[in-house]
């Protein structure tokens, strides 16, 4: 397999997951800030934080409002990371693998250039579409998903799909848990309260983990709701989850021949494994996924050197 | 559904003589068409035309971006040859290539042809194809022209004239077959009954021929698509004929070169390409040699072409043979590199160079077509009888300063084929690109080949980027007497 086509399979993977996550924490604070209502202002801020692009953003927008964080979320073509441009970058790179994929899948990725009309995009129209935009997005990737699961034979091809998806899930889910921290921070006398709770419960929303995590926990508790998205190493979403799965589809694709990224990926999970949600907290929740999230960067990039030989190493070139 | 009152309108007809009676290779069909209930055959069409654009059969438009895809038009009436009619084509296009190629080798090489006087020096040297990098190169098997889509065009008389030779990298095969598969669903029984000419062996022909050129000792090539891109405008069929040929689709930035070979970067290292297959224009395949900007190629190719590591098809330096001056030599060519009489025509051409030729273009402007020689696409040319006055006495004058880069021909009456319009048919104007597999000893061509079709009234233009489209090209052994009398 070039080393191209599997860089494209794992980034139209990683876009069309990157859209979905986006789509999750804007209908998740859409919800809460209808409930929050005062002082809603401050609860648009740490969307923007979850991208990490926060420079960008107020660079073009100033502060952050419900209008402009949606569109530059939603609708902005000059923000990469929106979900139209996710969307369009899932789409171009599934044209450059158009020989390689059954015709249905590649129309359904063809069509998700469609998934966010035109005419959605006037903001007299934002607050009417927005939670309904966002579940078609959050269903249309989960299909899509669903459909290599389904007709894609576990070749290489399938594994850097799934690479990619848990690598940007963990990502993403990591990324989720840091604006908790946002919102935290500045408003310690919030704790323990009851928009703390909410705020915790937002986050498992937004993961679709509410039902999973009161069978497991019952009430809300930072601890658990800590454990749940980071250590469980049965909940799909949580980080340990997505790095044990995305190390397992590397194995799948190197068969079984251990590299750098392995074992990193590797060492990683154990460190994981043997911690709680208690010594998170201990370490401090910041800390933690700053060097989580240096980790995963890491590993990304020894992921592309493993699979991009580097011309400049050959003898006589 | 039927053929009444269709009118050949006094141009030779593909499917019609000029009583309007059915040609006997086209009878089967013209017989199945008419037992058609009423909007039949257009339910046909356009359900044809839908699977094309569901299987993903369009070609890209430049310079737009979203939904830059449309299909291709496609009519529903093939066009329909006999197979002895057929027969002296096919030998007088592997009687050309052969010739062609030969000539190309010569022009790298010693230049003979031109040492024995048969062509004037300034030909090549003055063809923009003529790549002074090429000089001495050998390519395995000593073949330049692996393919060549060859236009062909019928006079009123039906006689097939070459119109030019396409050498560097024709595209449009992947029409021929596709339109054959929808065909086939549309007509099973009249196909079967016709004794159609398969085309759906080309890309293992395709497949064979490169497997044949490969570099010395290769038993197994590995054999590459080198395409520009998912932005190209062909980008469909590379994509097709990758996936048909069973040979990977790279991209220059796929590509690097060891020191020795080029290579693929593939997930479990560097891969060796033995032969590639690139729709990628001779400028852009090395930056090393070529053109420095480009990205489409690798730095290298043209050394491990070179030494023998690696087979370009086609190899660079083709086009010296693509050129509208050179192509009026292609007969002297035949002669002095075969010694046969060419089996297929020329459409006379006047080289405006000539003294004689130029008085004669410019007397005759109302009547002839002008084309640039080294332009391809129709660009800068004078379609004589459909200009007016004031545009002649303008392309008068640039003719006159620069007449080297001229030639004339008289404008032929194309042939035409019915095609489907609304509830009845109208004869559009066709011409025929068959396709060229040269392997050095012997030639494959692709029975038939594309048909394309002028579909918008009285137009001569079949190009798709300006209301062309196509039809499926049957090349049949046997005629319905035949099938009767054999019952």
């Amino acid at each position: 397999m070039l080393s191209r086509v599997a860089d494209q399979i794992m980034w139209m993977s990683r876009y069309i997951e990157r859209a979905a996550n986006t789509a999750r924490y804007l209908e998740v604070s859409y919800h809460l800030n209808l409930d929050l209502q005062q002082g809603s202002q401050e609860q648009w801020r740490p969307l923007v934080e979850i991208t990490g692009d926060m420079e960008i953003f107020t660079k073009r927008y100033g502060e952050p409002t419900a209008e402009n964080v949606m569109h530059f979320l939603m609708f902005d073509t000059k923000y990469i990371n929106s979900i139209q441009s996710c969307l369009s970058a899932a789409r171009e790179n599934a044209k450059g693998l158009r020989e390689s994929m059954p015709a249905e899948l590649f129309e359904a990725i063809n069509g998700l250039g469609k998934l966010v009309p035109e005419a959605s995009r006037k903001k007299e129209f934002y607050h009417s579409q927005i939670l309904e935009l966002c579940g078609k997005v959050k269903r249309e990737c989960m299909m899509i998903s669903g459909m290599f699961s389904e007709i894609i034979e576990r070749g290489r091809g399938y594994h850097f799909w799934r690479l990619g998806e848990f690598i940007e899930r963990a990502d993403k889910t990591s990324r989720l848990l840091h604006v908790k921290y946002f919102y935290i921070h500045p408003q310690i006398t919030d704790l323990g309260t009851s928009i703390d709770d909410m705020q915790w419960l937002a986050l498992l929303l937004s993961l679709d983990a509410r039902e999973a995590y009161h069978r497991t926990h019952g009430l809300i508790d930072r601890d658990n709701v800590i454990h749940m998205i980071v250590l469980n190493p049965t909940f799909p979403r949580s980080i340990l989850f997505c790095l044990q799965s995305a190390l397992q589809s590397l194995s799948l694709i190197t068969k079984g021949v251990q590299g750098e990224p392995h074992n990193e990926l590797s060492a990683l999970c154990e460190q994981l494994e043997s911690l709680s949600g208690a010594d998170i907290v201990e370490t401090g929740l910041n800390e933690f996924i700053e060097n989580l999230q240096l980790e995963m960067n890491n590993i990304n990039s020894r992921i592309f050197t493993y699979f991009n030989p580097d011309p400049s190493l050959l003898n006589g070139a | 559904m039927n053929f009444k009152g269709y009118e050949t309108g006094g141009y030779f007809d593909e499917l019609f003589d000029n009583q309007g009676e059915a040609r006997p290779c086209a009878r089967l069909l013209v017989k199945a068409i008419e037992s058609l209930p009423q909007g039949d055959l257009r339910r046909r069409q356009e359900a044809s035309e839908r699977a094309m654009l569901s299987m993903g059969i369009t070609f890209n438009v430049y310079g737009s971006n979203e939904g830059t895809e449309r299909t291709i038009p496609f009519d529903i009436v093939p066009r329909i040859i006999d197979g002895q009619e057929w027969d002296p084509v096919e030998a007088g296009l592997k009687q050309r290539i052969k010739a062609i190629n030969l000539f190309i080798d010569d022009i790298y090489h010693k230049r003979e042809i031109i040492k024995d006087g048969v062509i004037p020096e300034w030909l090549f040297t003055s063809s923009k194809g003529y790549l002074p990098q090429c000089q001495d190169l050998n390519p395995p098997g000593g073949v330049w022209t692996h393919v060549t889509g060859t236009d062909l065009v019928r006079d009123e008389k039906g006689t097939f004239f070459v119109l030019e030779d396409n050498l560097r990298v024709p595209s449009g095969v992947s029409y021929v077959l596709l339109d054959r598969i929808l065909m086939k669903r549309n007509f099973p029984e009249v196909f079967h009954k016709s004794g159609v000419r398969r085309v759906v062996d080309y890309p293992i022909q395709f497949m064979k021929m490169l497997h044949k050129l490969a570099p010395e000792g290769i038993e197994k090539p590995n054999v590459a698509v080198l395409t520009p891109g998912v932005y190209n405008s062909a980008y469909f069929e590379h994509t097709f004929l990758a996936r048909q040929m069973g040979a990977q689709l790279v991209e220059g930035r796929d590509l690097v070169y060891d020191g020795k070979y080029v290579c693929a970067r593939t997930v479990d290292g560097l891969e060796r390409i033995d032969v590639i297959y690139r729709r990628v224009d001779d400028e852009f395949l090395d930056p090393e040699v070529f053109r420095a900007d480009s990205t489409l190629g690798c730095k290298g190719m043209m050394k491990a072409f070179r030494e023998g590591h690696l087979t370009l098809a086609n190899a660079p330096g083709t086009g010296v043979a693509d050129d509208k001056v050179v192509y009026a030599f292609v007969p002297d060519m035949i002669r002095y590199y075969l010694g046969e009489e060419p089996l297929l025509p020329n459409v006379p051409t006047h080289l405006c160079i000539e003294k004689e030729a130029l008085a004669y273009t410019l007397d005759n402007l109302d009547k002839l077509v002008v084309k640039p020689a080294s332009e391809s696409g129709g660009y800068g040319m004078l379609i004589g009888p459909a200009s007016s006055p004031k545009e002649r006495d303008a392309f008068a004058k640039v003719l006159r300063a620069n007449p080297r880069n001229y030639i004339s021909q008289p404008t032929l009456a194309l042939s035409r084929a019915p095609v489907l319009v609304d509830d009845h048919f109208e004869g559009r104007h066709v011409d025929l690109r068959p396709y060229i597999l040269h392997s050095g000893d012997d030639s494959y061509v692709l029975p038939g080949g594309l048909t394309r079709v002028a579909l918008k009234k009285d137009s001569l233009v079949v190009n798709s980027s300006q209301g062309g489209g196509t039809k499926d090209t049957w090349v049949v052994d046997r005629s319905p007497e035949v099938e009767e009398s054999s019952c």
